[in-house]
Formats: structure tokens, sequence, C-alpha cells
């Protein structure tokens, strides 16, 4: 008697499933895309490609990591240069205020003082 | 320049002036507060987080303004005078400006990508920015290495002439319209009062930035002249030959 009652419930929960699953397909079948077909009918008869850009879900937060990170870069890469640029130039104008020193130490002429 | 004028110069352009360094600390300041304000303040209703591109989008274009116009004043202002300050200024300017073109064609597509669905589109604002981007990348292009008096002029003139390129992109959208957001233009809705805070504290940061990195540009090609005249006064005293060998 036990096992009948399990089966009868067992029965009524793969009817009522399918039931349920069928409503959500009709519901799905019903429904219609941006051509005004219904979707599922459309996927059955044919593919096309999407006209403009596509409906996928563009990750807002990593553009924006993308966007400040490259901005941030850029600045830091462009101080970094100066830096160089500075040191570069501090070191020749000081190797050559010492190589005019020598110059005149040994006796050299002097450089011009006017243009 | 004697070579008296010349160290003096170089010497001038070693020293690190107060207001420098005051200036570096008020950028790193302005900047801790703009990213907090930036952080915290809501997402818009329709684009979500990516908009807060904005926040440093807007603030570049004012700074590549800032650049460009530098540049345009500097090589004008050569083509008349021929002194090196000026192109010092020009040269600062079209760099500075430069990198905040970059700046706003990397950031403004980024935010286009998630808003219009694609990064690049051929609207007047967006070609117009790019055209100006290219005429002073071309500027930086002549004055790669040590320039003469002839790429000096030839740039100045270039930077002279692409000024005008900037109110084309200012008045582009206006005038063609195009899909570029004219949010804070006399046509545009405005912003909520929540998003004020962020955009304000941001334009204030780059303000300081872009002065920052204007005069330090400014400084060392300063002393870059001054090395250059010095080089050429050892040349005539005859150090050259001494140096090589």
């Amino acid at each position: 008697m036990k096992r009948w009652w399990l089966s009868g419930l067992f029965a009524l929960a793969l009817v009522g499933g399918v039931a349920h699953a069928q409503d959500g397909a009709n519901e799905d079948a019903t429904n219609e895309d941006s051509t005004g077909e219904p979707s599922v009918a459309r996927r059955a008869t044919g593919f096309r490609t999407v006209t403009g850009p596509d409906q996928e879900q563009v990750p807002g937060g990593t553009l924006l990591l993308i966007a400040y990170g490259a901005a941030w870069l850029l600045v830091a890469g462009y101080a970094w240069r100066l830096g160089g640029l500075h040191r570069d130039t501090a070191a020749d104008v000081e190797a050559l205020r010492r190589s005019l020193e020598s110059h005149l130490a040994a006796g050299g002429t002097p450089p011009a003082e006017e243009e | 320049m004697s070579a008296a004028a010349t160290s003096a110069t170089s010497e001038r352009n070693r020293r690190v002036p107060g207001l420098w360094n005051a200036l570096a600390l008020l950028t790193a300041i302005s900047f801790a507060i703009t990213i907090y304000f930036i952080g915290t303040v809501p997402n818009e209703e329709q684009m979500g987080i990516v908009q807060k591109i904005f926040y440093f989008h807007v603030p570049s274009a004012y700074g590549m303004y800032i650049g460009f116009t530098c540049a345009a004043v500097g090589g004008l202002m050569y083509l008349f005078k021929r002194t090196d300050g000026w192109d010092a200024l020009s040269l600062a300017g079209a760099e500075v400006g430069t990198l905040f073109c970059v700046i706003v064609l990397i950031t403004g597509p980024l935010w286009g990508r998630k808003a219009w669905g694609y990064y690049w589109v051929w609207d007047p604002r967006l070609t117009s920015t790019l055209l100006t981007g290219i005429i002073y990348l071309s500027f930086l292009g002549l004055r790669m290495g040590r320039a003469g008096e002839v790429e000096k002029k030839f740039a100045a003139m270039l930077a002279t002439i692409g000024f005008p390129m900037l109110f084309l992109v200012k008045y582009s959208v206006r005038r063609w319209a195009g899909q570029h957001p004219t949010v804070i233009s006399a046509n545009g809705e405005g912003i909520s009062a929540e998003m004020v805070p962020a955009l304000a504290a941001s334009f204030v940061a780059f303000t300081f930035l872009v002065s920052w990195l204007l005069w330090t540009r400014v400084r060392i090609e300063r002393q870059r002249q001054a090395l250059w005249a010095l080089e050429l006064d050892l040349a005539r005293a005859g150090v050259d030959e001494e140096m090589d060998a």
C-alpha cells in the first residue's frame, strides 16, 4: 500500500513538472523577438547575424579600471621620462663645467663673454 | 649666452623652488581627495559604474586645452621674439597637451564601448580631437633631439596653426551635432548634484597636475638650452678637442 502512495506522488510530481515546463516552452514560443516573430519559431527556421551592436553584457567595471589604469600609467611614464631627462641634462652640464674649469686651469682661452 | 650667464642659468634651474615642491604636494593631495569623491559618488542610473570615466575624461580634455594653448602662445611668441623661454613653453605645452590628448582618446572609447556599443565612431568631436592630436604629434616629431632654428620656427608655426583646431573640437558638437555627449554644455541637462564634488575636485587636481608638469618640462628645457649654450661656448674656446682627446 505504501508503495502505491509513493508511486502516485512520483507520478503527480512528474506530470506537474512536465506540465510546468510545457507552460514555459509555450510562453517562450509566443514571445516575440526584435523581428516580430516568435523567438522559438525563428530560431527553428534560420540563423541571422545581429544588425548593430551585440546585445552582450559589457563589463563596465573592467572598462573603468582599464581607463583609470591607462591614465595613471601615461602620467607616471611621462613623469618618469621628465626625471630621466632632468638627470641626464644635469649630469651633462656638470661634466661640461668641469671640462671648462680644467681648460681654464691649464691656461686655456676663456670662452667668449658675448654671443 | 656667455659662459657666466650659462652657468647662472644652469645653477638657477638646478635649484628646486619651494613653490614647485608645494605644487607637487598639492597635486598629490588633490588627487587623493578626487579619488575619494569618485569612489563615494553613486553610479549613473543607466550606464552604471563606467560613467565614472567621465571624472577623468573631461578634466583630461581640459588639460589638453591648457597644454595646446601654451604650445600655441609659446610658438607665436617665439616667432616674434625668438627667445629660448618661449620655445621652451611651446615645447612643454605640446608635450603635456599631447599626453592629455592621448588620455582623452583612450578613456573616451572605453566609455563608448559600454555606452554606444563600440569603441570609435567618426563623430565630429572625436575626429577633430584626433586631428588636433596628430598636429601636435607632428610638432613633437619635429622637435625630437636637438632642434635647429629651422625646426624650431617650423614647429612654432605648426603649434600656432593647430590652435584654431581647439575651437573646432569645442564647437564641433554644437555645429554638427554627432554622438558625443553634451552634458555640461549649454544644451545639456547637467549632472546630478552628488556628482558635482567629484568633478570639481578632479578639475582642481588636473589643474595642479598640468601646471606642475608644464613647469617641470619648461625648467628641464631651459636647462637643456643652457647646456647647449655652454657646449657652444666651450667649442669656441677650443675645449671640444681637449674633451674628445
